[in-house]
């Protein structure tokens, strides 16, 4: 059996499912709780050599044979989808680039105002995102939006 | 003497183990071969990409890159301040290494340790628009107890991070052995797995919305947790485990639910823009409690009762209040005659105040 794995599991979930569904969960012929080598009953569990035989042994996933013509159209894909990537990464940094060299450029005309100003206007470093901020989500919450919220004024639960 | 081709072929280059064999077949031709390139999908080490959107990969490059930007942005002043620091040469432990430029003895030798085993840290680059915190990677390692008796426990380990992350973990064996938990060196006893990408968003996506906020009597992540270069990590108990979707589906399959810790790799240089970072993808932190009555409680149960308000003002001096002070007496501290001696002493010039007289023992 060759001995090589893969760095992703390739077995389907219904496969495996399956596989283990048909296997005997319990561990057969165990000594009785009180005798001497009661600990090494794990030994005889059913469940890690299936799991042994899942990541280990797992049949070779036959790889598909590509001809020249579908080398070239999965080349022209991959490049297409690299170039598109490319192109947004490239636009967010020229975003990113602008916007700091605009915060730069006040935050120099702010030190030339005055130092009050320019002081209060540092953020510090011990700051942190509030934990209300909500992620964008594909669909809205099924409880819809809360309307009546209120954030925590306990001095207890805002410590 | 041997032929030409078998000489070569003793000194040929040893390829790594995780290349498969396929491309390990001896020949006289194979100097510095490299596995062909896997962007091919009859490559067995293809990876055909992303298969959903990320959205947490997503919200950082839109939203969270920008906030974290300004967020992070110091003054020149204070970034020149932090980048002298990390750059500092710190004195080395013997005098005479200091002058090892002229020495002609010391070339080659290793770099003198510093004093007062200071570390030397990563020195940040110039802020810019490229030095925003980024989430790298997230290493998950689980340490399984039980393989030191029986080493199939660590099968149950390793599939369970395999479920979690979507990779195959690799097996860490251990440095050092330790006769009171029968280890020896170099016995496997944990595994470990490594992801970035989109399975790292997908991940982190799983953590937040699913496991966090079911997890029983956690408060968050310690706020002190980091390596001081911007790496935090945290460690969860084996019912956290039992939390993420593709174990709680085949829960029974897993015959040992292990604890494991997750630690987030990020490009930040310091813990606090790390921290800035992952309360950004809602991560929770303890915050430092300022509550008199929690504070009474962590010093009760830190010191006990007899010595709480001792060690309080021994060590704490600077957040022990009036209200702390009374919240502690009225929670069980004692105030010993001794210490209330001591504290006149040192504190106090004049007589005794009704305050302590009344709760002397």
């Amino acid at each position: 059996m060759s001995n090589h794995f893969f760095y992703r599991s390739t077995l389907s979930t219904t496969a495996i499912r399956g596989f283990l569904a048909r296997s005997d969960k319990k561990s057969k012929g165990s000594p009785p709780p009180g005798m001497p080598g009661s600990q090494n009953t794990n030994i005889t569990d059913t469940r890690y050599q299936i799991i042994k035989r899942i990541l280990y042994e797992t049949p070779k996933p036959e790889l598909p044979k590509m001809t020249e013509q579908d080398l070239e159209r999965h080349q022209t894909i991959d490049r297409a989808w690299k170039l598109f990537l490319r192109n947004q990464q490239e636009k967010r940094e020229n975003e990113l680039a602008a916007k700091y060299r605009m915060l730069n450029e006040a935050n120099i005309e702010l030190e030339k105002l005055g130092p009050r100003l320019f002081n209060s206007a540092q953020m510090g470093n011990k700051i942190m995102f509030p934990r209300q901020m909500k992620i964008p989500t594909e669909t809205p919450p099924l409880n819809g939006w809360n309307y009546d919220y209120k954030p925590p004024s306990n001095p207890k639960e805002s410590s | 003497m041997l032929p030409r081709s078998k000489f070569l072929l003793c000194n040929r280059y040893k390829f790594p183990s995780t290349v498969p064999r396929i491309f390990n077949t001896p020949s006289i031709h194979t100097y510095q071969k490299s596995p062909p390139p896997a962007n091919l999908p009859d490559s067995p080490l293809f990876y055909p990409g992303r298969t959903s959107m990320l959205r947490m990969e997503e919200f950082y490059n839109s939203t969270l890159s920008t906030d974290l930007m300004i967020l992070s942005y110091k003054d020149p002043e204070s970034e020149q301040k932090f980048i002298e620091k990390r750059r500092k040469e710190h004195l080395p432990i013997k005098k005479s290494v200091l002058t090892r430029d002229t020495n002609p003895f010391a070339i080659n030798r290793p770099p003198p340790k510093p004093r007062g085993n200071k570390k030397r840290l990563p020195v940040p680059p110039e802020q810019s628009h490229e030095t925003i915190p980024k989430l790298l990677r997230i290493d998950v390692h689980c340490m399984i107890k039980e393989a030191i008796h029986n080493k199939q426990h660590l099968l149950s380990g390793i599939m369970a991070l395999q479920c979690i992350t979507s990779e195959r973990p690799t097996v860490v064996y251990s440095k050092i052995g330790v006769a009171q938990w029968k280890l020896r060196q170099g016995m496997p006893i944990g595994c470990k797995v490594s992801i970035s990408g989109p399975p790292m968003y997908t991940f982190l996506d799983k953590l937040v919305e699913i496991v966090l906020p079911r997890m029983k009597e956690w408060h968050g992540i310690p706020i002190t947790s980091g390596d001081q270069n911007g790496n935090i990590a945290m460690g969860f108990p084996a019912s956290a485990l039992s939390l993420f979707p593709d174990i709680e589906g085949n829960y029974d399959m897993f015959p040992l639910m292990t604890g494991f810790d997750v630690i987030f790799n990020t490009t930040a240089y310091t813990d606090y823009e790390g921290r800035m970072l992952l309360s950004g993808f809602q991560i929770p932190f303890t915050t430092r409690k300022k509550d008199p009555h929690a504070r009474a409680a962590y010093f009760l149960r830190k010191y006990g009762p007899r010595l709480a308000i001792f060690y309080a003002i021994r060590n704490h001096a600077k957040i022990v209040t009036k209200e702390t002070a009374e919240a502690m007496i009225s929670s069980g501290a004692i105030v010993s005659r001794n210490l209330a001696q001591r504290l006149i002493k040192d504190y106090l010039e004049r007589q005794p105040s009704e305050y302590f007289r009344c709760c002397w023992t």
